[in-house]
């Protein structure tokens, strides 16, 4: 599959393909993002079960874009896939631009060795050839479990007060270090609100409230956008479950609007849209 | 003097009564320096901590003016109560040394004079460097000792060989006998045997500074501050209006508004000047300026970079160009 | 002596503000916590400004728009409608009490009803208060609260 893989990428070259974001290895031999700009750099490229970073971050990444001439090559997972379609409908990207290789995908574990949550309710381990230009590897054999948000339902038990002090607790370890905002690839505004100076949206310190606002805020922004990749909790270095609060936000879309982040490259984000039955405060439907 | 954890446990307890102690704590499965209220609650057993213990003495937040009707107060440096570390790796409490070159120069930081004055580290000497740490190679050691009040070293079989090294170390051991510092050279040479990374910084890094290289190695970086956040050394910070009061708070230099000036201009805007800049300030201008080297090699970086790039991969890949 | 509210209201300058108006000419008596912001269309009201009254002090927020169907601008209250509940459902999962947020549809015409939904907020307001002074949003809270 590797080989497979790696030829792919090398075709890439052969046509208008100028840089081809993908997995390789870095000097301590730790699986890396590479940025592969000639053929023979295919050669160095890898895939294994640490290759769980989300590559279309590096889409809106000017500074590896550049002017953004020719078409750039990006190997993708099936979860990443549907990050991509967000990015096209919301056209951060254009298909035309992109050589998209998608990768059949066994799943991805930690650092501990152990498979990630996201990979055990896994249903695009089987990318659909129609959002790729190629799809490579065996078709996986996997079962994955449902979705159960066991971790949703466990917050949504608590009474408020210790649902404040569960939050609380978590955000108080948060150093604002902006790891989860800048491995998310949906967090592309090129000034976000939480460094904007004037005005002051969320304090830039590392207080309770301005790390509950700082979240707060960016789960609103990704609610309906996020498909829930998990790298914002895998990055986070001081381990805070922010895969919950984006799941939630990824719930109530779905239970009050029906709509399914990622699902397809031309789909309306949610909160740039509406409906007649759409829950209302009175109860009023549009008719 | 040879003494059993459960001893340094209840000396521990004695202490928390007057004193604020910092110590390693176990949160969901990663260890974070923290206030511990009794020693029930230390993680004897670890490696490296998440955080540095640089917030001791450079708040991540500190509120130090407050605005009255009137006009402002200031707000008194965090209760003064006298304040232990415990159980700090040699290269944590070297990084508070480094720290000192900057807080502790010729103008010296009021806060952080004041905590470093009534602040003992005592240290745990390190028989457990993992894969990332490379200290031995920025002239640190898992035995040293520099910045240490006390110091622990492991003897294997739950017991501590305490060494008193300074004022303050015996003023929290005062039944500690007179000690040379000393670290048993059998220690010394097993742990840094057993630091596995090395470093080499090549004499031509200030030549290297318009180097094709910073652009291909910064290409991963996503400029977040994970690694200036849990760096022992790095102390930059910014001063900011919130609600009511006036705030010193961290920064970090990978940050969008970090170098930008009124107008908009960005004289660092380039993600790679941005990543070269930060091995720069600590391999070539903190020497520079303080005859040390920035780095105590404690691995964080690379242990917790998003894209698992490190500092030690940035200047060993110099090596090779 | 129980705590003076201080709530901020965003009325849509076509038919919330002029309801309000109404009220006023009518001398509909209506709790003094209110502070009236007049803003073009309820769909002008992006989240951060509900999260920066709450900021700077506020103990609740009142967006107050055109009923669905007859926004001036055609469809942005619809906007509002997904917004606040998605904004009110995140407040809620992380703790602050959703009844501190509120969206309410009143008319130009509809001064009783102003009068009405104000009264009804504030007290769901004070009953929040009474369970959690803090909205635990404030940059404000009392010295040493917490944030030291």
């Amino acid at each position: 599959m590797l080989d497979e893989l790696k030829q792919q990428v090398r075709e890439l070259f052969a046509g208008d393909v100028g840089l081809v974001i993908a997995y390789g290895r870095s000097r301590d031999e730790r699986t890396v993002p590479v940025f592969a700009r000639k053929p023979a750099d295919a050669d160095a490229l890898v895939w294994n079960d640490r290759c769980y970073y989300n590559l279309t971050r590096y889409l809106t990444d000017r500074d590896v874009m550049g002017d953004g001439e020719g078409k750039i090559g990006i190997v993708v997972k099936g979860c990443d896939l549907k990050t991509l379609n967000v990015l096209l409908a919301e056209k951060q990207v254009t298909r035309e631009n992109l050589a998209v290789v998608a990768l059949r995908c066994k799943g991805m574990k930690d650092a501990d060795g152990k498979l990630l949550a996201k990979c055990e309710t896994c249903t695009v381990a089987d990318p659909d050839p129609a959002l790729c230009d190629c799809v490579i590897g065996p078709v996986p054999q996997r079962e994955p479990r449902e979705d159960d948000f066991a971790d949703v339902d466990a917050i949504e038990a608590m009474p408020p007060a210790e649902r404040l002090a569960h939050w609380s607790r978590e955000f108080e370890r948060c150093l604002r270090c902006d790891a989860c905002r800048n491995i998310c690839p949906l967090c592309y505004c090129r000034e976000c609100l939480a460094s904007q100076h004037d005005p002051r949206w969320i304090p830039a310190s590392g207080s309770a409230t301005g790390n509950r606002l700082f979240h707060l805020v960016r789960a609103f922004h990704m609610a309906g956008r996020c498909t829930n990749c998990g790298e914002c909790e895998r990055v986070c270095p001081v381990g805070i479950p922010l895969s919950t609060l984006m799941r939630k936000g990824a719930r109530i879309v779905r239970e009050s609007f029906g709509v399914e982040p990622g699902a397809a490259p031309d789909q309306r984000s949610p909160l740039a849209s509406f409906a007649p039955n759409d829950p209302d405060p009175e109860e009023v439907a549009i008719k | 003097m040879i003494v059993k954890q459960d001893q340094l446990n209840a000396r521990l307890d004695d202490l928390s009564k007057t004193m604020e102690v910092f110590a390693p704590v176990r949160e969901r499965g990663r260890v974070y320096f923290r206030t511990v209220r009794s020693s029930g609650e230390i993680a004897w057993d670890y490696g490296v901590s998440v955080n540095s213990i640089k917030e001791c003495f450079l708040p991540p937040r500190q509120v130090f003016l407050r605005y009255t009707s009137g006009g402002f107060e200031t707000v008194p440096v965090a209760n003064g109560r006298p304040r232990l570390v415990f159980l700090a790796r040699p290269c944590d409490a070297r990084g508070v040394t480094i720290m000192d070159k900057v807080f502790l120069g010729d103008r010296p930081d009021e806060t952080y004079a004041a905590l470093r004055e009534r602040t003992t580290i005592v240290g745990l000497a390190c028989d457990r460097p993992d894969e990332h740490c490379f200290c031995t190679s920025v002239g640190g050691s898992p035995a040293g000792t520099e910045g240490m009040d006390a110091a622990l070293i492991p003897m294997g079989d739950g017991s501590y060989d305490l060494k008193v090294l300074s004022d303050k170390g015996r003023a929290v051991f005062p039944d500690a006998p007179a000690d040379d510092g000393a670290i048993p050279e059998e220690f010394v040479r097993k742990a840094e045997a057993a630091v596995r990374r090395t470093v080499t910084i090549p004499e031509t890094l200030r030549d290297s500074f318009g180097s094709d290289y910073w652009r291909e190695v910064s290409q991963s970086c996503l400029k977040c501050g994970a690694c200036a956040h849990l760096c022992p050394t790095c102390h930059c910070f910014d001063i900011v209006e919130e609600g009511d009061c006036r705030v010193r708070c961290w920064d970090y230099c990978q940050s969008d508004t970090f170098t930008k000036a009124a107008a908009g201009h960005d004289h660092r805007g380039a993600k790679f000047s941005r990543c070269r800049q930060r091995v720069y300030h600590k391999f070539d201008y903190y020497p520079e300026n303080f005859g040390i080297v920035a780095c105590v090699g404690c691995g964080r970086c690379a242990r917790h970079c998003p894209v698992n790039s490190g500092i030690s991969d940035l200047i060993n890949g110099l090596n090779e160009r | 002596m129980p705590k003076k509210l201080k709530i901020v209201g965003f009325l849509c300058n076509w038919c919330s503000y002029a309801g309000a108006d109404l009220a006023g000419v009518n001398r509909l008596q209506y709790g003094h916590e209110i502070r009236v912001i007049r803003v073009p269309c309820s769909g002008r009201v992006n989240p951060l400004l509900v999260l920066k009254c709450f900021q700077e002090g506020a103990d609740g927020v009142l967006i107050a728009g055109c009923h669905p169907g007859d926004c001036h601008y055609q469809d942005g209250n619809y906007y509002t409608r997904r917004r606040m509940h998605v904004l009110r459902e995140l407040l809620d999962f992380v703790g602050i009490d959703r009844r501190r947020l509120h969206l309410r549809w009143v008319s130009a015409s509809e001064g009783a009803k102003w009068a009405d939904v104000v009264n009804g907020v504030i007290e769901d307001v004070r009953a929040a208060c009474e369970d959690a002074p803090d909205s635990a949003l404030s940059l404000r809270a009392a010295a040493g609260a917490g944030d030291a």
